[in-house]
């Protein structure tokens, strides 16, 4: 084994598991459970192997959604790309009722914003509640003033116990090919402090890492659903708090009132991390809990 | 009595030429923002025009119904646009605005920022208005920075770069509306 590798596996909070996962979310009633895929929509082979985990997760512990964190279609976008890259490997999971919430990457077509199955109602940039969850997603590819009075209005006006915000670019990041969008951090992460977002999800990098909290929120970029960067994660970086680049992945997500517990899971059913995250009362920073 | 009457007189006679200086005061730089203001919401009218006359897309559509929905919106603006060329929007009073906007912007970061910040820009193409945005080009983030300081747009339309160049897109229809030639500098960007 490589000895970059081995320092990877040693940040990784939970040790490789049979091919089969056994998903350690609590799976409590009444909770709130999403899974989240990013730079999914290759129609390769890899897409629809995390899709079957995907699905095997839900399978464990079932979930009503799942958020995309952008780059849902790659290349052409003809109706049969829709169907090739989305609608045959998520299959069993919109057989099952799931609803997916997607927003947009540099690689996605405005349009998608028109197609129901992505439940973006038409628009760029919108909100929708679930459970004690208020979830934003956002149009990381144009951050313009407009888009940004409206975050300040939604997330001024939300009363929601948890906020979620998801999109594709990552304001933190280790990936030596891209990195923290550090321009769209200094518009966008002032409104997330002040209004009081706990949590956010991104993608653009082919990789997952979990970063250290930063001001109080906890960042995930999770954007290896179908691509991979591998080896793309800075070794020590003082960003990263667990991460993985060796394989594809995905994140399963359940939220009760007080908890938020996160589970990532490689395309072979291996755990990448998993971790709990309280909910801080006057959002000051707090460290998850991992497993 | 006389000669506060044929001061009465010589000031009702100023007005009209305080008047024409005022006019001659206003701002050129103000002048060509509201012209720019001006024909990207005339565009939007137009857009929302032909898009009204099309049936409606349902939010049901399928995507074989929302690409006919968008490949008929644009063939119309195609068609009342025949006569569009480069510089109609941006036009020529209006360019060094822009140019010194995204000038100003990118000269104060330092270089390995402003590389950052246009890492993603696709490589030039040939552009022409009125054609698609190129199917190759991705959408890469535009700087917010520089969102922020660039005109507002009403919606629908949207500023991208390809290469060097700013374009102006129209999102809905994926149109090219104009473009401006190599505002970036060619340090930052050479392809």
């Amino acid at each position: 084994m490589r000895l970059n590798a081995l320092l990877l596996g040693l940040v990784l909070a939970g040790a490789p598991a049979a091919a089969q996962q056994q998903v350690t979310l609590p799976c409590a009633e009444g909770s709130t459970r999403f899974g989240v895929i990013g730079d999914s929509g290759t129609g390769g082979r890899e897409q629809y192997e995390v899709a079957r985990m995907l699905d095997a997760a839900r399978q464990q512990c079932a979930f009503d959604f799942v958020i995309m964190l952008g780059d849902n279609l790659y290349g052409r976008e003809r109706p049969s790309d829709y169907e090739e890259k989305f609608e045959r490997p998520y299959k069993p999971l919109l057989d099952a009722g799931i609803s997916f919430h997607a927003s947009l990457g540099n690689h996605d077509d405005p349009t998608q914003v028109n197609y129901e199955l992505f439940n973006m109602g038409g628009e760029r940039y919108y909100t929708f509640t679930k459970g004690p969850v208020q979830l934003f997603a956002l149009d990381s590819t144009y951050m313009d003033p407009v888009q940004l009075e409206w975050l300040a209005n939604e997330l001024a006006k939300s009363n929601a116990r948890w906020k979620i915000a998801f999109f594709h670019h990552p304001l933190y990041s280790s990936g030596q090919r891209h990195g923290s969008e550090i321009d769209l951090r200094e518009l966008v992460e002032p409104l997330f402090i002040q209004h009081g977002v706990d949590v956010v999800f991104a993608g653009h990098e082919h990789f997952y890492e979990r970063v250290h909290p930063q001001n109080g929120i906890h960042y995930f970029t999770s954007g290896a659903a179908a691509k991979l960067r591998r080896g793309n994660l800075r070794r020590n970086s003082p960003l990263t708090a667990a991460g993985f680049d060796r394989d594809r992945s995905f994140m399963v997500i359940e939220v009760s009132d007080d908890e938020l517990h996160f589970h990532s899971i490689s395309r072979k059913g291996e755990t990448v991390d998993s971790g709990v995250i309280p909910r801080p009362e006057d959002h000051t920073p707090s460290a998850p809990t991992t497993r | 009595m006389r000669f506060f009457l044929v001061l009465a007189l010589a000031a009702t006679a100023a007005v009209p030429l305080t008047a024409d200086l005022d006019a001659q005061k206003v701002n050129p730089r103000a002048a060509a923002l509201l012209e720019f203001s001006k024909r990207t919401q005339d565009y939007m009218q137009l857009h929302e025009r032909i898009a009204g006359e099309l049936p409606p897309l349902a939010q049901t559509a399928t995507p074989e119904q929302i690409e006919d929905h968008r490949r008929r919106v644009a063939e119309g603006i195609r068609a009342a646009r025949k006569q569009a060329r480069r510089g109609d929007i941006f036009t020529e009073p209006v360019v060094p605005q822009f140019r010194a906007a995204i000038r100003r912007d990118l000269q104060a970061r330092d270089t390995r920022d402003a590389l950052a910040a246009l890492q993603e820009v696709p490589p030039t193409q040939t552009l022409r208005v009125n054609a698609p945005w190129p199917q190759s080009a991705t959408r890469a983030t535009v700087p917010p920075r520089i969102l922020k300081n660039l005109h507002r747009l009403p919606h629908g339309l949207e500023y991208r770069f390809i290469g060097r160049h700013l374009v102006l897109v129209d999102s809905g229809a994926n149109l090219i509306v104009d473009f401006i030639t190599n505002v970036v500098p060619s340090m930052l960007r050479r392809r």
